[in-house]
């Protein structure tokens, strides 16, 4: 019955009546080629030192999902408001959206899941618990991140920290403006709750020889970071006055006072520079001068930092150096500086600074910081016979973290990785994984290339766990090209805002920004592409002339039988998840 | 979201429709929306192949096939045979080709609506009688190359929301596959609406526009976002109100992926574009002071 009560029999006698089905006709035999619907990589994921899973995130956000998006970052990255704060967000500068309008806001977004989201640690804990015994040194974003994951895969996991506390330079090198340390504590609380002990107030090669380490643990990751900063070589760095950049914050962030006076001159231009400056200016200094030898295009340091440098009314010098080190009854009383032109590019691919001879010049000054950069301090590890380069840093294979001693592996600052949160976090990580291999006898090489994202060194921790339960092409990246724009309203960017005006700034270390507002947040997911992440959002279903899309419940599949292969739901597909293939196809 | 009771399909695969047809997926999704109390009707066009190679049809829901001319009082005379019977929650649905529309069937769906008979028309425009082989209609946009106009169409594309809007109708739309979510809407609306309801479709035909069969759903979403064929709705003729705020993208987008095109020069771009940007001006200009 019909619901019309008309039938067939009534109107039979007076026309020709058409009572089969087109089913009858194979369509799907007019052409080989059909779709397949299949999870792609995202650019900013393919960016990401981590290797989070940016798209997934945005897309269970999009649905009000946000533990759930927060679980995904949580899935590679153990301290996603750490790096929700402080990472430079590489993902943003290859994310598909800048094409279109302007970058998607990752890293706000990242911020805002780890203050908002709930985290179940509960999920995290592994079902089998391992015999082995590892051993971490240092508790920075390297030592933590191995941690974290080695405890995911059931180690018994014991990190030894020289310092008072646990962080690295997440607590004494970035000060609390920048990253509050209760963030950093919240974070580091989820990781001992996975069961990884940590043992600060232990340094080791001092308190406990690295041998005997060796003996007690099964494995050793070492990530001992850069703690010891780098002397400019000008005669006078011993004057009173005179400090380097890292001990400068690590001994105010330890809760001591440092009396620098009014001039302070900070030479460098990197975070460190930076904070350093910006430091001693909420601690009361006036007059406060950056000096760096490039331009502000080369500054290492974070735009958006340098911006809230300039707007605390910090000066910058630029195209300058050091040249001497004035002193007065045996303290330092200016900086006699060259003006510096710059050349041809170096090995960092920045032009390379030379002085312009008869252009010295003189700042006056109370005291200097000198914030050119650290080395890691790494004579201990020798006693094992690992090699370390003449700047002290731990050789390792970059690859597998691997050191010259069997067993021992290591990552970050300590080792000459990327001095960044984010890559401090994914040699970690890394590290973790070799750890594994090499009690599993596994190649870790292999390891990688299985679970690598894009053609970076970062891996899918989900996708190593359980790859059948991730259907996801971690080879094949979306290229801008590949978006369907046309689905995509314009819509401006949410910056996180400033939470202090400047002028309050210079007095307080409160956090200068906060978090996106609640209310603004679902705009800016919006406006994430989720570039190769299925958003089940029908179009290629409703498109489909054919009626050979059947929605599932978790997915699309295609009835070969009828489709044409005129491949609309490929091309139109927002996010590029389908693909036309040639032969069968047709499966999810 | 699709309502759960538009989960159903009242179409059938395996129909004639080329591959990539607009015609073909207009009409799948008008029928989600209008679900199993339906009769169609039906008049000689790619529709009529599409929907009914005797003795197999491509329709879940009876269907009648009537002539080029009369696509509009077939409907109406169902509808009100459906009302003489008590069964007004019947909805008497036309489909027909911009040809069936604009030209042949004009004046029969000008008597039907001014009757306001209780009836659904959907107009499947592809901008030309694609059926017979491509040859031009006046719904062929101007310059465009068909078989009959192998220079490009001399006259231009008549606005026909406009003759219809003249009618007064209580309800008249545009719609189009770039957008079903919008079209479903439309739809729907027009469904619980007593009289005549009109919706323009424009349902790209890779075959008569010359290009690649993947990128008719991608040219619909383009005709819109150029705001050549805005998707907008008139209550009674009167109350404009536009229902997609289109990206105003230049009308090359839409043009130079499609073959009949491919003779524009720059000027006729150009003059195409300063078109456009007019009519869409005076869309807007329609839809000051309306309600919503
Ligand atoms: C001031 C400043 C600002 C920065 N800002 C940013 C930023 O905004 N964004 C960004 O991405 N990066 C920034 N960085 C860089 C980033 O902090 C580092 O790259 C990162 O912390 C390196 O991590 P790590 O784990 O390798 O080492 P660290 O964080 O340095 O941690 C090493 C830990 O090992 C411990 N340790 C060392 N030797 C021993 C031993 N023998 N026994 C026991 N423990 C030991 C140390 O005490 C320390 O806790 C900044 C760095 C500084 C200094
Ligand atoms: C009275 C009458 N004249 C001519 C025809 C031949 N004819 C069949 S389909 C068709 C073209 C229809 O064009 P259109 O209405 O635009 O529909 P399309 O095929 O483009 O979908 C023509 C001219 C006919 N069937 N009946
Ligand atoms: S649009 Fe979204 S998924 Fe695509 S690159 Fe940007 S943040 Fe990543
Ligand atoms: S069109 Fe939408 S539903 Fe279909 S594959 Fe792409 S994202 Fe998924
Ligand atoms: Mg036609």
């Amino acid at each position: 019955m019909n619901g019309h009560g008309i039938t067939i029999e009534n109107i039979k006698k007076i026309v020709p009546f058409s009572q089969g089905s087109t089913e009858i006709f194979l369509t799907g035999l007019w052409s080989s080629r059909k779709p397949i619907h299949l999870d792609k990589t995202s650019p900013c994921r393919q960016a990401c030192p981590v290797g989070n899973d940016i798209s997934r995130a945005f897309y269970e956000a999009s649905m009000g999902h946000y533990d759930e998006a927060l679980r995904i970052f949580r899935q590679d990255n153990p301290l996603p408001g750490v790096c929700g704060r402080v990472c430079y967000h590489p993902c943003e500068s290859q994310c598909n959206r800048k094409y279109y309008d302007e970058a998607v806001n990752i890293r706000g977004f990242e911020r805002f899941l780890a203050d908002n989201g709930k985290v179940d640690i509960g999920r995290e804990r592994p079902a089998l618990l391992r015999k082995e015994k590892v051993a971490i040194v240092g508790s920075g974003p390297a030592g933590l991140s191995a941690a974290y994951h080695l405890a995911r895969l059931g180690f018994s996991v014991t990190i030894l920290e020289a310092l008072p506390m646990a962080g690295g330079m997440l607590r004494y090198g970035i000060p609390e403006y920048r990253l509050p340390k209760g963030i950093l504590d919240k974070e580091i609380s989820y990781i001992q709750e996975l069961g990884v002990e940590i043992k600060t107030g232990v340094t080791v090669g001092k308190d406990l020889s690295l041998s005997e380490t060796r003996k007690d643990y099964q494995a050793i990751f070492l990530a001992i970071g850069a703690h010891s900063g780098m002397q400019l070589g000008l005669e006078g760095e011993d004057l009173l006055g005179v400090m380097d950049g890292i001990t400068y914050l690590r001994t105010i962030n330890l809760g001591k006072k440092v009396r620098l006076g009014k001039k302070i001159a900070v030479i460098g231009g990197g975070n460190t520079a930076i904070d350093c400056a910006r430091t001693a200016r909420r601690l009361g200094a006036k007059d406060i001068t950056v000096i760096y030898r490039r331009t502000r295009a080369e500054m290492p340091a974070l735009a958006e930092d340098v911006d809230g440098l300039e707007r605390e009314g910090i000066k910058i010098e630029l195209l300058a150096a050091p040249k001497r080190l004035i002193s007065e009854n045996g303290k330092i009383s200016g900086v006699e500086c060259l003006r510096m032109k710059l050349g041809e590019a170096d090995t960092t691919g920045r032009p390379s600074p030379f002085p312009v001879e008869g252009s010295e010049f003189i700042v006056p000054v109370d005291a200097m910081i000198a914030a050119i950069g650290q080395a890691p301090e790494a004579a201990f590890v020798k006693e094992l016979g690992i090699s370390i380069s003449k700047n002290n840093v731990i050789q390792i294979s970059s690859e597998t973290t691997a050191t010259s001693v069997d067993g021992v592996f290591a990552g970050g600052d300590g080792a000459g990785t990327k001095a960044f949160v984010a890559d401090a976090i994914a040699s970690g990580k890394l590290g973790a994984l070799a750890v594994y291999c090499y009690f599993e006898g596994k190649d870790v090489k292999k390891e990688l290339k299985n679970h690598q994202i894009g053609n970076q060194q970062s891996f899918s921790f989900q996708h190593f766990l359980n790859p059948k339960h991730y259907p996801v092409d971690l080879k094949k990246v979306v290229p801008y090209e590949k978006i369907n724009t046309l689905c995509f309203p314009h819509g401006v960017r949410h910056n996180n805002p400033e939470s202090v005006p400047p002028k309050e700034a210079v007095k307080t270390f409160r956090e200068g920004t906060s978090g996106i507002e609640a209310s603004r947040m679902p705009f800016e997911i919006y406006r994430c592409f989720k570039c190769g992440t299925c958003t089940h959002c029908d179009l290629c279903f409703l498109l489909c002339p054919d009626i050979s899309i059947i929605k599932g419940t978790d997915g699309y599949t295609i009835k070969t039988d009828f489709c044409k292969g005129c491949g609309q739901c490929a091309t139109t597909c927002p996010r590029n998840v389908i693909e036309m293939v040639e032969g069968p196809g047709g499966n999810t | 979201m699709i309502a759960s009771e538009e989960q159903q399909e009242y179409m059938r695969s395996g129909h004639m429709a080329c591959p990539g047809c607009g015609e073909a997926s207009t009409m799948r999704l008008v029928l989600k929306v209008l679900g199993e109390k339906t009769i169609v009707v039906i008049v000689p066009s790619c529709v009529g192949v599409i929907s009914a190679t005797f003795p197999n049809s491509t329709f879940k829901v009876p269907c009648f096939h009537s002539a080029f001319e009369i696509a509009a009082p077939t409907a109406a005379g169902i509808a009100n045979a459906l009302r003489v019977q008590g069964r007004e929650d019947v909805t008497a649905l036309a489909f027909a080709g911009d040809g069936g529309t604009f030209d042949i069937g004009l004046q029969s769906l000008s008597g039907a609506a001014d009757r306001n008979d209780n009836f659904i028309y959907v107009c499947l425009d592809n901008e030309a009688y694609m059926n017979t082989g491509i040859q031009s209609s006046s719904s062929t946009p101007q310059g465009v190359w068909t078989m009959t106009t192998p220079g490009g169409r001399q006259g231009r594309k008549k606005k026909f929301m406009q003759i219809i809007a003249a009618h007064r109708m209580p309800y008249a739309a545009t719609a189009s596959i770039g957008h079903p979510h919008d079209l479903m809407a439309k739809i729907r609306k027009a469904k619980n609406i007593k009289g005549t309801k009109f919706i323009h479709t424009l349902t790209p035909c890779p075959t008569g526009w010359r290009m690649p069969e993947n990128l008719s759903a991608k040219a619909a979403m383009l005709a819109v976002e150029t705001k050549l064929f805005p998707l907008y709705e008139v209550i009674d003729g009167t109350e404009y109100r536009i229902t997609h705020q289109p990206l105003g993208l230049p009308v090359q987008e839409f043009t130079k992926i499609q073959g009949r095109y491919r003779h524009f020069t720059e000027e006729d771009t150009a003059i195409l574009q300063r078109e456009v940007d007019d009519e869409w001006e005076q869309l807007v200009a329609k839809t000051k002071g309306c309600k919503l």
